[in-house]
């Protein structure tokens, strides 16, 4: 069994990290929930079919935990994003892509959470189509159809909500 | 152009899911798909910054099994004892001193409820300890069940 687990953490565990950073902008609560999600995986090994890859039944709990996070938290979320702002500054440049970073999260936080997840579960955990379809119960062309309008609300909102300061790319 | 792709299908393209071979050719060829193309792509490139190469902190594994794994309440079990220590009640306490003691201020609108408790208590007694162990096990079987359809319904 905790061999089991141990692989999971090792196949799963950094992009369960990433996808939680992301919703939650800070490293100690991403980190708890990257161990309430193994923790449900432990809690629960026995009813997992072993036949089948455990990605998707993975991310919908850790997405599960995200999207409570989000819940109770939202305030935080849209005001407070501790990886990208206290972080070193560095080099200009450097600095001025964190700064575009930290409004992507903000244009990200105010889409709707039906797109949201789809989006986080591409291009954060980077996620198949399949992968996607089967970890949210969606059916395969509403994933499709929902990356597509979030990727255009997610850029009209950059380009809108900040008066074009993420202009140059 | 005839036969020309759909935006999904390029978009499946850009993500790096499987497409008709001859994709990639054709939008080489055609500029409404060309144009097309560029376009998605400069979404995706824009959401792509959400990518992040974070790794997860030392001793991350340590940590996830030094925690204590709690394992699921033994609601059965509690239940049995409950089920089973209210139904043996019923065999040791007087009837008729229950009975006044349930009644003692209560106008009839619960009498319904009372007359109903009062059987279960009656019925109990004529049971007799054998037929107590039963009916506990059988409350207990449908508790399970219960407990395990929720725990389907979660979706874990």
């Amino acid at each position: 069994m905790q061999e089991l687990l141990r692989e999971m953490v090792e196949t799963y565990g950094n992009r369960i990290y990433r996808l939680a950073l992301r919703y939650t902008g800070n490293r100690p609560q991403a980190e708890d929930i990257t161990q309430e999600t193994f923790l449900k995986v432990y809690q629960n090994l026995d009813r997992y079919d072993q036949n089948r890859p455990p990605g998707p039944w993975i991310f919908k709990i850790a997405t599960n935990l995200c999207r409570n996070w989000l819940r109770d938290n939202r305030e935080i979320a849209l005001n407070f994003d501790e990886e990208t702002r206290s972080a070193n500054p560095g080099p200009e440049e450097l600095y001025l892509a964190q700064e575009e970073k930290a409004e992507l999260l903000q244009a990200i936080y105010r889409l709707p959470e039906k797109y949201r997840e789809v989006i986080m579960l591409k291009h954060v955990s980077e996620l198949s189509y399949n992968e996607i379809a089967e970890t949210l119960n969606l059916d395969l062309s509403l994933v499709k159809n929902r990356l597509y309008r979030g990727r255009l609300m997610l850029r009209d909102s950059l380009t809108k909500g900040n008066g074009g300061s993420v202009k140059n790319e | 152009m005839n036969n020309c792709p759909d935006l999904m299908m390029i978009q499946a393209y850009l993500d790096g899911e499987a497409v008709p071979p001859d994709m990639e050719k054709h939008l080489q060829k055609c500029p409404a798909c060309k144009k097309a193309y560029q376009e998605l792509r400069e979404l995706v490139v824009t959401a792509d910054k959400l990518k992040s190469d974070a790794e997860l902190p030392e001793g991350f594994y340590n940590r996830l099994v030094s925690k204590p794994i709690h394992k699921p309440f033994p609601a059965a079990l509690v239940a049995a004892v409950m089920f089973l220590f209210a139904f043996l009640s019923t065999q040791v306490l007087y009837p008729g001193y229950f009975e006044w003691w349930l009644t003692a201020g209560i106008t009839h609108q619960v009498g319904l409820a009372i007359d109903f408790i009062m059987g279960i208590f009656y019925t109990a007694q004529t049971l007799g300890y054998l037929g107590l162990v039963m009916i506990t096990l059988a409350l207990v079987a449908l508790e399970v069940l219960i407990l395990i359809k929720f725990k389907i319904l979660e979706g874990y």
